[in-house]
């Protein structure tokens, strides 16, 4: 047992379609997640600035809620909490609940953040130019927040994917549940999770560098 | 004793795992904050060579999972290093090594935050780059770093209920403790996440009463 460790990532290689097949599950769990947490975001973000005190009560109260407690916790209570209520999810819709909601108190924020941003004398300066409501909301107000709104909502996805490695302890079979699975079986968890660890960081690095090319591409800068 | 609610019967016992949570995430908090106020100095440092590997440092462990990075030092530590370790090294070691790199960044920007002139001023009544980094940035960035490190607090507080995954009795693993042993699942849950949850909040309203004063000054 003593002496130094000999590396070998033969045995992990060999499992390769499990961890293409656990990357593509991340992948979609985390796509669908977005997508569902963008429109929690959307209706909470209008709750958040509604003046009405009870919608923006239960907003906030939402938003805080997920904010201040882990994700592990809210999996934990969307797939054995739920089940005691006698709603069975299955893992994967369980936690795409947890993570939706969890992610759309974040993009609630975002999303509040890029309405703020644009400025009433835009907002007037549109009007006095005779653009109707629907035109001011469509060349003015909407483009302005997208590209506000922009860089935080391409950071909340990464933020997501590395979220959904804890979706793993409910047994959803993404990337670090077949991490578990194919050290158990090969013996080999310590090159295993080096691979899996360089999986996500190259899941980061492509999909950081896609979102900034994104970014350049659809918004010019304007000042 | 029986016919006392679940809370009363067990409530010493999940003070006392809160008490783990809070340890475990003020350990992690300081410790990765004194090594990520280093990489920070680096981090902007002239050197080229160190200021990328702390660039390197940073985006990798804040770009890619906690919970990957605590089963690489969990499988890691035994198997190739050869450490027989307890789960609360395991468990601190790597919230220590995520935090940090978190803190490099907090550091940094805060750092960078400070306005050009006051090194100018610095240098222009004959400061040296130390005497200029110690006595006129670092003060004003420490404010700076103020609200993201409660920030920083808020999320290893809440990251820390990984540590259960790996058999550590912090908060979440209690609850999951009295879940089994009560099967009161819901209840288990709804303790835990109003303990969390007061704890977080709390830092979140200082964060950003934090936050307002420093933009009155």
């Amino acid at each position: 047992m003593t002496g130094r460790y000999t590396f070998d990532f033969s045995a992990i290689l060999r499992y390769w379609p499990e961890l293409v097949q656990g990357v593509w599950i991340a992948a979609s769990l985390s796509v669908l997640t977005f997508l569902l947490g963008t429109a929690f975001g959307i209706f909470g973000a209008i709750g958040r600035i509604s003046r009405r005190r009870w919608i923006y009560g239960i907003s906030t109260f939402y938003v805080e809620l997920f904010r201040n407690t882990p994700l592990l916790v809210q999996l934990y209570i969307a797939y054995y909490g739920l089940e005691t209520l006698s709603i069975k999810l299955n893992a994967f819709t369980a936690a795409l609940l947890a993570m939706s909601l969890n992610s759309g108190a974040y993009e609630t924020e975002i999303i509040r953040g890029g309405i703020i941003a644009v400025g009433k004398g835009q907002i007037e300066a549109a009007f006095s130019l005779g653009m109707t409501y629907t035109q001011t909301l469509r060349k003015v107000v909407i483009p302005y927040a997208l590209q506000v709104i922009f860089p935080p909502l391409g950071n909340q996805f990464i933020g997501i994917i590395l979220g959904s490695s804890v979706a793993s302890v409910i047994t959803v079979p993404e990337i670090t549940y077949v991490g578990l699975n194919i050290g158990s079986r090969s013996y080999r968890d310590f090159e295993t999770f080096l691979v899996i660890w360089v999986i996500y960081i190259a899941l980061n690095v492509v999909l950081s560098a896609l979102f900034k090319l994104c970014g350049r591409i659809a918004f010019r800068p304007i000042l | 004793m029986e016919s006392q609610p679940v809370v009363v019967q067990y409530a010493y016992f999940f003070l006392k795992a809160t008490g783990i949570t809070l340890v475990l995430s003020a350990l992690s908090l300081l410790t990765g904050s004194a090594i990520g106020f280093l990489f920070s100095l680096l981090r902007i440092s002239e050197n080229r060579a160190l200021s990328t590997l702390t660039l390197v440092y940073a985006e990798v462990f804040r770009g890619s999972p906690l919970l990957v990075q605590l089963f690489l030092v969990y499988f890691g530590l035994p198997i190739v290093f050869h450490l027989d370790v307890s789960a609360f090294t395991t468990v601190a070691v790597s919230m220590i090594l995520y935090t940090a790199g978190y803190m490099t960044e907090i550091f940094r920007a805060a750092i960078q935050a400070v306005d050009r002139g006051q090194w100018d001023a610095s240098y222009s009544i004959g400061m040296t780059y130390t005497q200029a980094l110690c006595k006129v940035v670092i003060p004003q960035a420490m404010r700076i770093a103020v609200p993201p490190t409660l920030g920083q607090f808020i999320s290893i507080l809440k990251d820390s209920s990984l540590a259960s995954i790996i058999g550590f009795m912090e908060l979440t693993k209690a609850g999951m403790a009295v879940r089994a042993r009560t099967s009161n699942t819901l209840f288990a849950f709804a303790i835990v996440t109003c303990l969390y949850f007061m704890i977080c909040y709390s830092l979140s309203i200082a964060s950003r009463r934090v936050e307002l004063r420093l933009k009155k000054t």
